[in-house]
């Protein structure tokens, strides 16, 4: 049943036993070899250790902010990170995402949809951070980066040049949870760090052109509070 | 009998004459004195030069003096210079003068006499009202400290009874200002110790104080007590002797401790005042760390069934339909205990006063999206309609806070409307307002509950089967409010109900997306 290689290995570090149950034996499910850290240092150190594929990290921990846990790792590593969040906390999921996580989860949450953000994670690994693949398909919409070239239906859909900008930075972050300061800061530059709406405008717009309803897209997904992330099928 | 006994000492003052009650002793003294000064200077008279025999009797007038004042010292003066002229001067016992010079000494030693007996009378005068001024300090020393100690206002009514009747000779009755600026008697004390109080010249002085200072009403005093930030109450003075207050020194002392009163009735309050934001602070402190514990208390557990469910059934295979069914039901009980939890929290959270809007200029559209996304299980037999234009500005809000708002309305409207019935969204640009609706095609609300249905605990349909604490709708009101906006519900012509929310329009801004082209 696994869909991500056999080789995988998966770091949860995760202070309540039960939760770090059920994720170890869904991970292991799919193949996926897991080990288990229940506070930051351990964490760590079980990081550097066993170099896992992909980091499963909790929030809050007895001795620590998860934070912090992606702080240090991303002092050494590129490891994909994906945070364990509780509701309501969006000032920290924004914190853990500005310094290097790559998707998070709101508890409780769902295995289908956790299993569905490992692979799309485990997968960015695999091809290498940053670079994106040429063609994509989302849908019925394929996109080619290197030809600046978006079709729907097989028709060719115009982007303005800002328009594509977003579109080409969330293709080469897919998977990831990029936050609106991050897509202001990177499209626009930093002195427009804090004026997000500028993001929700031109991604509405994105959405017109691409989704076949824009109200309820399938890949140009809104993580509310926090930012977008484009959805692998 | 107070009274009496301080009544010597403020005569001291005020006369400036002797003892009163023995001030016409002083005279039959002085008699006396020149005689002994007499009697003295008989034997010495043929040894002692006539000019130390003056200093005898001046000697004689410094002691009256003294002891007596300035009338039975001037009385003492002449009755000396007699007594000499008549007992030592040549010829003797008689009052006429053989050398005129003599006529000198008689008006030189007279007038020296006056002098010393003026002098004499003022330093006695003087030492006396340095007296009662050290006493006054003393006693004003005494309640500017026991008033410093002061925490509650009955302290401060201990310590001003017993200085009013030793400074003033009167009583005295604390009216202060309570919360609502009325005048109150503090403890457990009442006006009954004073006649002839006139409630409505308090209120007035206590009112105007500032302007009128105090007012004497017969033998009654109406002291305001102006504290630095406001008056902070009246002092009802009932002296016995109504003169007490015509010496500028007794009034000016009243009004020093009518300000000690003012200001320690003004630390009082904002002692009161300190405690009780501190017990409020500790309280919102204990009530967050409360709300935060029981969040993750409630919230891991519910993770943990729903994830071990859920990994059970992906990950165990050759689950019998049985098997699938009972852990399907785990999981979905689970799902709605955690739905439950999260409407109990976000209630306490945002009742308990804090609700902290993030701000941001939001896509409807987007949060719409969302939300239908939240709730796609719930939705999933009813078809959710969206109809927001193109061109909807942005609107400034919480995307978190308004998602929810989505979120208990579509619950709300797959709750409480058959399967297969759509849902509708709409919005719209109403003057200064954004109309947001979210209409369905049930039964609508039943009339007359139109208002009550977004009060607490209320739920319109009591049925047991159909799940809810009737919070939903509750939270809805509370996060809109929050907002500067209104939430209602109308019941549609056609059937089903119309929920309403309007959110400020406000000044969406102006970009400019990239050269040419701007939104």
């Amino acid at each position: 049943m696994s869909t991500v290689g056999t080789t995988g290995i998966v770091l949860i570090v995760e202070d309540e036993p039960e939760i770090r149950r059920f994720v170890h034996h869904a991970l292991a499910a799919e193949g996926l070899q897991v080990f288990e850290a229940a506070t930051l240092r351990r964490g760590l150190i079980e990081a550097g250790m066993r170099k896992p594929d992909l980091v499963i990290a909790d929030l809050g921990l007895p001795d620590g902010e998860g934070t912090d846990l992606v702080r240090q790792l991303r002092t050494w590593t590129q490891v994909p990170v994906l945070v364990l969040s509780a509701r309501g906390a969006e000032a920290q999921k924004i914190a853990a995402l500005d310094a290097g996580a790559d998707d998070y989860l709101t508890k409780p949450f769902s295995v289908g949809e956790m299993l569905a953000r490992v692979r799309a994670l485990m997968r960015r690994a695999l091809r290498g951070t940053g670079q994106a693949p040429p063609l994509l398909t989302l849908g019925n919409v394929e996109v080619d980066l290197a030809a600046r070239a978006v079709t729907k239906h097989g028709a060719a859909v115009h982007l303005t040049p800002i328009e594509f900008r977003l579109l080409a930075c969330l293709v080469a972050n897919a998977g990831r949870v990029m936050t609106y300061q991050q897509l202001v800061r990177e499209i626009w530059g930093p002195s427009y760090g804090e004026q997000t709406h500028y993001a929700r405008v031109v991604m509405q717009h994105l959405r017109q052109k691409l989704e076949d309803d824009a109200a309820q897209p399938r890949f140009l997904m809104t993580e509310i509070g926090v930012g977008y992330r484009l959805a692998l099928p | 009998m107070a009274p009496t006994e301080n009544a010597p000492q403020i005569s001291a003052t005020e006369t400036g004459d002797g003892r009163r009650p023995r001030a016409w002793q002083g005279y039959p003294w002085a008699l006396a004195a020149a005689a002994t000064a007499t009697l003295l200077a008989t034997p010495l008279a043929g040894h002692l030069d006539l000019a130390n025999i003056v200093m005898l009797y001046l000697l004689a007038v410094v002691v009256i003096a003294f002891r007596f004042g300035k009338g039975p010292a001037t009385a003492a003066a002449v009755v000396n210079v007699a007594a000499f002229d008549f007992f030592f001067v040549p010829p003797q016992f008689s009052f006429a003068v053989a050398d005129a010079q003599y006529l000198l000494t008689f008006a030189v030693m007279l007038a020296i006499g006056l002098v010393i007996a003026h002098l004499a009378a003022r330093l006695k005068q003087e030492a006396g009202a340095a007296a009662v001024r050290e006493q006054r300090s003393h006693d004003l020393y005494e309640m500017a400290r026991l008033l410093s100690g002061a925490l509650a206002d009955e302290q401060i009514i201990d310590a001003a009874v017993p200085f009013f009747a030793r400074s003033f000779g009167a009583k005295v009755v604390l009216m202060a200002r309570d919360r609502a600026g009325n005048l109150f008697i503090p403890g457990d004390a009442d006006a009954s110790t004073i006649d002839g109080i006139d409630m409505e010249e308090a209120r007035r002085v206590f009112e105007n104080g500032s302007a009128t200072g105090t007012v004497a009403a017969g033998l009654l005093h109406y002291v305001p007590l102006k504290a630095p930030m406001r008056t902070r109450g009246v002092l009802l003075v009932a002296p016995c002797d109504a003169m007490v207050f015509e010496d500028p020194d007794q009034r000016r002392q009243l009004e020093t401790v009518a300000v000690l009163i003012a200001i320690a009735l003004e630390r009082v309050h904002f002692v009161t005042v300190a405690r009780e934001v501190t017990v409020q602070m500790e309280g919102e402190r204990l009530r967050s760390g409360l709300l935060a514990a029981l969040s993750h208390d409630l919230r891991t557990p519910l993770t943990a069934i729903l994830g071990s469910a859920e990994s059970l059934q992906l990950g165990v295979p050759g689950l019998t339909c049985d098997q699938g069914a009972l852990l399907d039901g785990i999981r979905d009980q689970a799902r709605r205990t955690s739905e439950l939890v999260e409407n109990i929290l976000d209630m306490a959270r945002l009742e308990s006063g804090a609700v902290h809007l993030r701000r941001e200029w939001q896509s409807l559209e987007e949060i719409v999206g969302s939300a239908i996304k939240a709730r796609a299980s719930a939705l999933a037999a009813h078809p959710v309609k969206v109809a927001l234009s193109i061109d909807l500005p942005l609107v400034e809000c919480d995307a978190t806070l308004i998602e929810r708002v989505f979120v208990n309305l579509l619950e709300n409207a797959a709750k409480y409307t058959p399967p297969g019935s759509a849902i509708h969204i709409n919005a719209r640009i109403a003057g200064n307002e954004m109309r947001i609706g979210v209409s369905d095609c049930g039964t609508g609300v039943p009339s007359g509950h139109e208002l009550s249905i977004f009060d607490k605990f209320v739920r319109a349909n009591k049925c047991a089967d159909i799940p809810g604490l009737g919070l939903g709708l509750a939270i809805c009101r509370t996060i809109v409010e929050a907002h500067g906006g209104r939430i209602w519900v109308e019941n549609l012509p056609a059937g089903g109900a119309d929920f309403a929310f309007t959110l400020p329009r406000g000044n969406p801004p102006y970009i400019e997306l990239e050269a040419g082209e701007t939104v």
